[in-house]
């Protein structure tokens, strides 16, 4: 009954309109008054949730993703991007996937992936003949990687809704092949579609051209290196690797860049702080719903369910990544990550699936999830920049679609991309 | 050109004026804390001595710059919501469920009020560990943030009676 009351009071409020954060939080208490408990367990969970030094990299993340964004870096990235691909058949597409991946990697975070890049290479692929569809399908698609890249705080909330069975480093280390696997689908995807639609090739600029882009773009890039080394070497934790990065991005963009006015700084500080509020309540709120989950055995009454369609490894992932992917295409990343983690990561495991690897796997359906309606953050933002509406995105979506669930399936099937580099590590 | 300033009722100044300050406390405090990790690696790495002091520091600040943030959050409709089946209802009985789930995020801003003085109030003879005070600071941005929505809410309550919009105090 108490179960009951949880889910019905949660997805009531959900379908009402409550904000994700406080549906939790009112479905928690709405079960334990029902339960004839203390409210205060539940406040007390909630703090203590917020209290693990690791949660701290989440706002560093966020703000040296919104200093990098704010920053100017985005025309550094797309400059050495174009150089390299862009004498491609296709080139901006091809340069917009690479300026992408890139982008994700300083910043961490599709939704700032795509509005740094989109607003650079959509006008530009505009005005260079290229149809808006396109344009945005390639940057929405290719924005997707930040969520995989060492830089993502989506990944510390994986880490930490995983109670601890995970380390920080080692979701890193596991997310860099599926991040590679991934670009490398969107290249393919983007390629064949401007093959099939003419697009023309670009001028390669000469190798003195790429080497001066690349040393433009260098020191903005050099923060991925800072947070990958730092936290695979064990030299820094997580936390402390982030605020390095946070540190290094307000250098870099004050004193070698120089395109870090008053005014930006204290947007990309605002805006951090705003997104810090929101998702590190989330993720306080949510070890309220943990607590409840764990308190009814949720996880193992889903592992019944889902064992009495099938016991085969390869259908339990195939409906895990089903449902995951239509949660995400009805929440944001950070709940669908810290409501589907507790109740689908025991049965993941039980059926021989690393923790590492499944975080791998629901971050790209959540990904997906992003670029879906009906709430599909970066693809609304990818719309509006491109001046096209979500239907004619959708209209010829299919190859860019279909080369991500291609990387989602090979992440999910051949734990070797996701485990070959962490394992590899340990062993050195 | 004159330029006409809003007329601002007296509880919109108040909650406006509490955003703001709230939104620099925030601002403020990431910073702090910032500070703080980065002297603990400069200590550690440095001067060879560790502060002990500053992951427990920077632990309760988080909670003061988060659950302020939220509270801004709220008064921004900055919170993250599946808002795709409002727009399927009329607009009068949109108006009316926003009303609702306004009131239910200050029921949710009463109960942090609530627990968090109880839980200050059970652990405030309680020292923080390495950091000297009162455990009790653990839980007051609980009732600081759970003031600040019910206050927010009810601002967004009022303006839905009215047919205004709540303006947001920072961008």
């Amino acid at each position: 009954m108490e179960l009951t009351i949880l889910c019905i009071s949660f997805i009531g409020l959900l379908l009402l309109g409550v904000p994700v954060a406080f549906a939790i939080g009112l479905a928690a208490i709405c079960t334990i008054l029902y339960e004839g408990l203390p409210m205060a367990v539940l406040f007390q969970q909630m703090m203590s949730g917020m209290n693990i030094f690791s949660f701290l990299a989440i706002p560093f993340f966020i703000f040296s993703g919104e200093l990098m964004l704010h920053g100017g870096i985005a025309d550094k990235i797309v400059t050495l991007a174009r150089s390299v691909v862009g004498h491609i058949r296709g080139g901006l597409g091809m340069s917009n996937v690479v300026a992408c991946t890139l982008f994700g990697g300083v910043s961490g975070s599709p939704v700032a992936d795509v509005s740094a890049m989109g607003s650079v290479m959509i006008p530009m692929m505009k005005k260079e003949g290229y149809h808006a569809d396109y344009a945005v399908n390639v940057t929405t698609h290719a924005s997707l990687v930040g969520a995989l890249m060492p830089t993502s705080h989506n990944m510390i909330i994986y880490s930490l809704a995983a109670g601890g069975q995970v380390s920080i480093g080692t979701l890193i280390a596991a997310g860099v092949v599926p991040a590679l696997v991934l670009t490398i689908c969107m290249l393919v995807a983007a390629y064949c579609v401007a093959i099939s639609r003419g697009y023309p090739a670009g001028r390669f600029p000469g190798w003195s051209a790429v080497m001066r882009s690349l040393v433009a773009a260098l020191p903005g890039l050099l923060v991925i290196v800072i947070i990958l080394a730092g936290i695979v070497t064990g030299v820094f934790t997580a936390t402390e690797s982030a605020a390095i990065a946070v540190v290094y991005s307000m250098l870099l963009t004050t004193f070698i860049y120089r395109t870090m006015t008053r005014q930006k700084f204290l947007k990309a500080a605002a805006r951090a702080v705003k997104t810090t509020g929101v998702v590190l309540l989330l993720i306080g709120v949510s070890t309220m719903l943990q607590y409840l989950l764990a308190l009814y055995g949720v996880a193992d009454l889903a592992g019944d369910l889902l064992s009495h369609i099938s016991t085969s490894p390869w259908a339990v992932f195939l409906m895990i990544n089903i449902i995951l992917f239509l949660l995400g295409t009805f929440m944001d990343m950070a709940s669908t990550i810290l409501i589907c983690t507790p109740i689908f990561l025991p049965i993941a495991m039980k059926y021989g699936m690393d923790p590492a690897q499944f975080g791998i796997v629901m971050l790209i359906n959540c990904a997906l999830g992003l670029n879906t309606p009906p709430v599909g953050t970066t693809q609304f933002i990818g719309c509006a920049i491109g001046g096209i509406s979500v239907g004619q995105v959708m209209k010829t979506i299919m190859p860019f679609y279909g080369a991500l669930i291609a990387a989602l399936l090979m992440v999910t099937y051949v734990p070797a991309f996701s485990m070959w580099l962490p394992n590899w590590l340990a062993k050195v | 050109m004159s330029t006409n300033k809003p007329q601002y009722s007296i509880f919109t100044r108040i909650n406006r004026r509490l955003a703001r300050y709230g939104m620099f406390f925030s601002v403020t405090g990431l910073f702090v804390i910032i500070a703080i990790v980065s002297y603990q690696v400069f200590g550690r790495y440095v001067l060879n001595d560790s502060p002990t002091w500053a992951e427990n520091l920077a632990l309760v600040l988080i909670l003061y710059v988060t659950l302020i943030g939220a509270a801004v959050g709220v008064r921004d409709a900055g919170h993250i919501g599946m808002e795709s089946l409002l727009i399927l209802v009329p607009v009068r009985i949109r108006h009316k469920i926003e009303m609702i789930i306004h009131l239910l995020v200050a029921t949710f801003g009463a109960a942090m009020v609530y627990n968090g003085y109880i839980l200050g109030e059970s652990v405030a003879s309680y020292q923080l560990a390495n950091v000297g005070i009162s455990e009790a600071w653990r839980y007051l941005p609980l009732v600081l943030s759970g003031g600040l929505i019910i206050l927010f809410s009810i601002e967004h309550f009022i303006a839905l009676v009215k047919g205004t919009e709540v303006e947001p105090a920072w961008n």
